[in-house]
């Protein structure tokens, strides 16, 4: 037999219906008779009962709209922040294909002056131009079209330094005051006039005018996150248009990897172009001016401060 | 954990707003319900719900599947719930205890604050409403327990995957809320009666 305490601890479960037949059926005998036990359980079972009618409250209005907008905001603060993780690999890579070609670059250059002391050296003529390419090499001549008439007749040639196929040889070309005799043609046009006008230097003695450009360039990005990415995109480019820059977009795309977890209403596209680092602050600027607090910026410079990656994000109003 | 429930934790663990949002539907007046009367209040309660469902979309990654989802949020829901208490408790410790020196007017109102809304009004049983206010003066260990089992009707092994605690510590501990909730009610009664006899 149990003590009223053991019955008394037992309630709880009892009123759970948690006890086994056995338990269960002592305590239905033991309340028939146990005045205090019995009060003690009704005690209990009115509380327990009182808060078991306690009625289910509604969602307050506007509590799933609410969390809706927490929700998305978190989604795309997550998605911003994992879209810099492609971008800095491609930065890398990038930074490394410009370590590659001023490799190049300094090859070429001990090229030129060792051509320069086997070949040209013993001509006056040669001297001079020797030395124009230690400029062009240093990248401060690099608009300066007076001097390619120093060389006479044109010789301006040039030999493009690929940075492993990256565009930034494209950018390396315009910024060589828009000369058009490039790659293969220049080099025919520049062996004729070798043969023609030194005859004693063969055409492994030729003179190599290298054009790098100096003014760095900057890899720009922009996150568009708008519900008319048609309109921000025409925006954007008449920025660009009103600061003399050429938007040669790259890539266009709203980033596949995301598209799996992406709702359908996302609405975000990615432009990708370089710029000239001299335009770059009134482009930004302008930028400014248009989205004031919807353009969050992150800038990125490399050690020599010739590269820049730019995050331009536009959010939506 | 059926293959539907599978696939939605699957996408919402890579963000998907609406797989969560569909993952949470079952469940969300029920978080919304405990917060509430762990809390006793209906602007914190709803101010704590949406902190948890955004805490879970944030951490879904870490749900290991090991218990059933709502087990899981339920979960999140009472620490959060605790949390609260007790940051309040550090705050409030000075003028509850002023109150309740002053007297059981003084008392009386501090709980009615505590717990507003037209909630309150519709519940009017006496022996409810006292219940309702006896809670509040619940530790929070007891108060849990109380509010799983006897107003959200969660069963034992629920409790014990919410809790994390064997289902044998759950049954002693609700007897032993159970007896406490009993306690206050008990000694509201004698100072009620006290004042009538005053």
């Amino acid at each position: 037999m149990k003590s009223c305490s053991e019955i008394i601890e037992l309630l709880s479960l009892y009123i759970d219906n948690e006890l086994d037949n056995e338990t269960k059926n002592e305590i239905d005998e033991h309340i028939k008779t146990c005045e205090i036990c019995k009060s003690e359980l009704d005690a209990l079972k009115e509380i327990v009962g009182a808060l078991g009618s306690f009625e289910e409250v509604e969602l307050p209005s506007g509590f799933r709209e609410e969390l809706h907008e927490k929700l998305m905001a978190e989604k795309n603060k997550n998605e911003l922040k994992s879209k810099t993780v492609p971008f800095k690999k491609k930065f890398v890579g990038f930074s490394s294909s410009i370590a590659a070609g001023l490799i190049m670059v300094f090859v070429a250059g001990s090229l030129i002056m060792t051509r320069g002391l086997f070949g040209n050296a013993p001509k006056d003529s040669s001297g001079v131009s020797m030395s124009l390419n230690r400029d062009k090499i240093s990248g401060t001549a690099l608009n300066d079209n007076s001097q390619s008439d120093e060389y006479g007749n044109e010789n301006n040639y040039q030999v493009e330094t690929s940075f492993n196929g990256h565009d930034i040889s494209m950018k390396a070309r315009q910024y060589d005051g828009g000369s058009d005799a490039v790659g293969e043609e220049g080099t025919k046009e520049f062996a004729d006039n070798s043969i023609n006008s030194t005859a004693p230097a063969p055409e492994d003695a030729s003179t190599y005018g290298i054009t790098v450009a100096g003014i760095p360039i900057y890899d720009v990005y922009i996150t568009i996150n708008s519900s008319d990415i048609e309109k921000e995109i025409d925006n954007i480019n008449n920025i660009a248009i009103s600061c003399n820059i050429e938007i040669e977009v790259k890539m266009e795309k709203s980033a596949p990897e995301y598209d799996a977890v992406s709702s359908p209403k996302e609405n975000k596209k990615v432009l990708s172009f370089d710029m000239d680092s001299t335009k770059y602050n009134d482009f930004v600027n302008k930028l400014k001016e248009k989205y004031g607090n919807n353009l969050s910026l992150d800038e990125e410079t490399n050690g020599e401060g010739t590269m820049k990656k730019v995050e331009i994000t536009v959010l939506k109003e | 954990m059926n293959y539907c429930e599978k696939e939605l934790i699957g996408k919402a663990k890579q963000g998907d707003v609406e797989a969560f949002e569909k993952l949470i539907e079952g469940c969300q007046k029920k978080v919304f319900n405990i917060a509430f009367r762990m809390l006793g209040n209906f602007d914190d309660a709803s101010e704590l719900s949406q902190e948890v469902f955004l805490k879970a979309y944030k951490s879904i990654k870490n749900f290991k599947g090991d218990s059933l989802f709502n087990t899981w949020i339920y979960k999140v829901t009472t620490n959060a719930c605790l949390d609260e208490i007790r940051k309040r408790k550090n705050k409030k410790v000075v003028s509850l205890d002023e109150d309740i020196e002053i007297g059981g007017n003084e008392m009386k109102r501090q709980i009615k604050d505590d717990s507003p809304g037209p909630e309150l009004t519709a519940e009017d049983n006496e022996l409810k409403r006292a219940v309702k206010d006896s809670i509040n003066m619940l530790s929070e260990e007891y108060r849990t327990v109380i509010v799983l089992r006897d107003i959200q009707g969660f069963s034992y092994e629920e409790i014990s995957g919410i809790i994390k605690c064997p289902e044998g510590t759950v049954k002693s501990r609700i007897n032993r809320a159970r007896q406490a909730l009993k306690k206050i009610l008990q000694q509201k009664k004698e100072l009620i009666n006290e004042e009538y006899v005053k």
